[in-house]
């Protein structure tokens, strides 16, 4: 087969895929929008200093040490508790993304930062490190999630599973010394849950 | 006006028709003919052959889409122009997107040596029913309206980038799809 057999065979088909391609009309939404409104299970709350979010009863609390997550209601709560990571955070990358996954963008967030991917299939697939700062704060709507204790690197880590497929998988754990926050979300089974955050590399090493 | 009403001046033979018919549709007519010949008065004289090969279709035609109907005509008219020009220059949008589809899908002989564009065409469709909405847009304004990256990209919102990497996915799976319906070995 070559290009004139290619062409000729675009010529002949059906009008609608034609039409679709004519009339297309983009979506509106900022690009900033549909990340955001993607990732369902996270919304990021970064607070600035002197502001509360809300009150909560305060169902559980699970140590993580400098990150700290309590339950409530239908949520969790995850904040830094102690001083300031006082040094700049060393940037950090996936190293190892599943073979169908495209970067599109990262963007700085307080004390972190975050990657967007998408898959062959345009779902969106967010990994995101913050350090710990008094500003940081996350908050989880998992308690209702399948939730599955699991290990990276040695630290205790938590991956979500969701029954409904609008909502989307994550995984959840902190460095070994508990000062940054790192969570992946995405469709993924656990073991590339698992192998995309034992990738998880500072960025100074793969520049080298 | 209303494709209906622009059909209706042609089954009339008013010279109209094709006054209103390229103020409707003239300026993607005249994209698509340009992206083939990259030349500005080949696109004008094929655009307009294109309008009296319409002309000629209705009636007895009543085409709907009017849209696609002429836009397939323009193509055809530029392709055939573009390959029956002494110029061996490939330089135009087509050319470019064609140099790209041909390196992923090339083979020396496909199963059957007369393999028809109608019956890879049908194939093609059932490949283009697999992708999202984005990922067709963007197969089509490529590789049957040619257009550049730029003007794709100004369409869908997406980068440059992004584009070419959506593309070359695309097209590699078109291939191994191709592989799996036996049309290429």
């Amino acid at each position: 087969m070559n290009a004139q057999l290619f062409s000729d065979a675009m010529s002949e088909l059906n009008e609608k895929y034609v039409m679709e391609a004519a009339t297309y009309q983009r979506k509106v939404k900022s690009q900033t929008q549909i990340w955001l409104s993607r990732v369902a299970c996270f919304f990021l709350v970064f607070l600035l200093t002197g502001s509360t979010i809300l009150t909560f009863s305060v169902e559980a609390r699970a140590a993580f040490f400098g990150w700290v997550r309590e339950q409530a209601d239908n949520f969790y709560h995850y904040f830094f508790e102690g001083e300031d990571v006082a040094a700049e955070p060393e940037g950090y990358e996936l190293s190892w993304i599943p073979e169908d996954c495209v970067f599109v963008t990262s963007y700085e967030i307080p004390g972190g930062k975050s990657y967007i991917y998408t898959d062959e299939k345009d779902s969106l697939i967010c990994f995101s490190y913050q350090s710990g700062t008094e500003s940081g704060h996350l908050f989880v709507d998992s308690v209702k999630a399948e939730r599955i204790e699991v290990e990276v690197n040695g630290c205790p880590a938590e991956i979500a599973r969701y029954k409904d497929d609008a909502e989307t998988d994550h995984i959840i754990w902190t460095d070994s010394t508990n000062k940054i926050l790192f969570y992946i979300t995405g469709h993924f089974d656990q073991e590339t849950f698992i192998k995309m955050a034992e990738s998880v590399t500072e960025t100074s090493n793969l520049e080298e | 006006m209303e494709d209906e009403k622009i059909i209706e001046l042609f089954f009339a033979r008013s010279e109209t028709a094709i006054r209103e018919l390229d103020s409707k549709y003239g300026k993607v007519c005249y994209s698509i003919s340009y992206n083939i010949l990259n030349n500005n008065l080949d696109a004008e004289e094929c655009v307009n052959d294109a309008y009296l090969g319409t002309w000629n279709a209705i009636p007895p035609q009543r085409p709907n889409p009017l849209l696609a109907f002429v836009c397939k005509i323009v193509r055809n008219v530029s392709i055939m122009r573009h390959r029956t020009n002494n110029a061996m220059k490939r330089n135009s949008s087509y050319d470019i997107a064609m140099s790209e589809i041909e390196h992923c899908i090339v083979a020396p002989e496909s199963v059957e040596a007369t393999l028809e564009a109608k019956a890879l065409a049908r194939s093609i469709e059932r490949f283009l029913d697999t992708l999202t909405e984005e990922n067709r847009v963007i197969f089509m304004r490529r590789y049957w309206f040619s257009d550049s990256y730029a003007d794709i990209s100004k369409l869908t919102g997406f980068t440059e980038k992004n584009i070419s990497v959506r593309l070359t996915r695309i097209r590699n799976n078109l291939r191994n799809y191709l592989v799996k319906e036996g049309v290429l070995l």
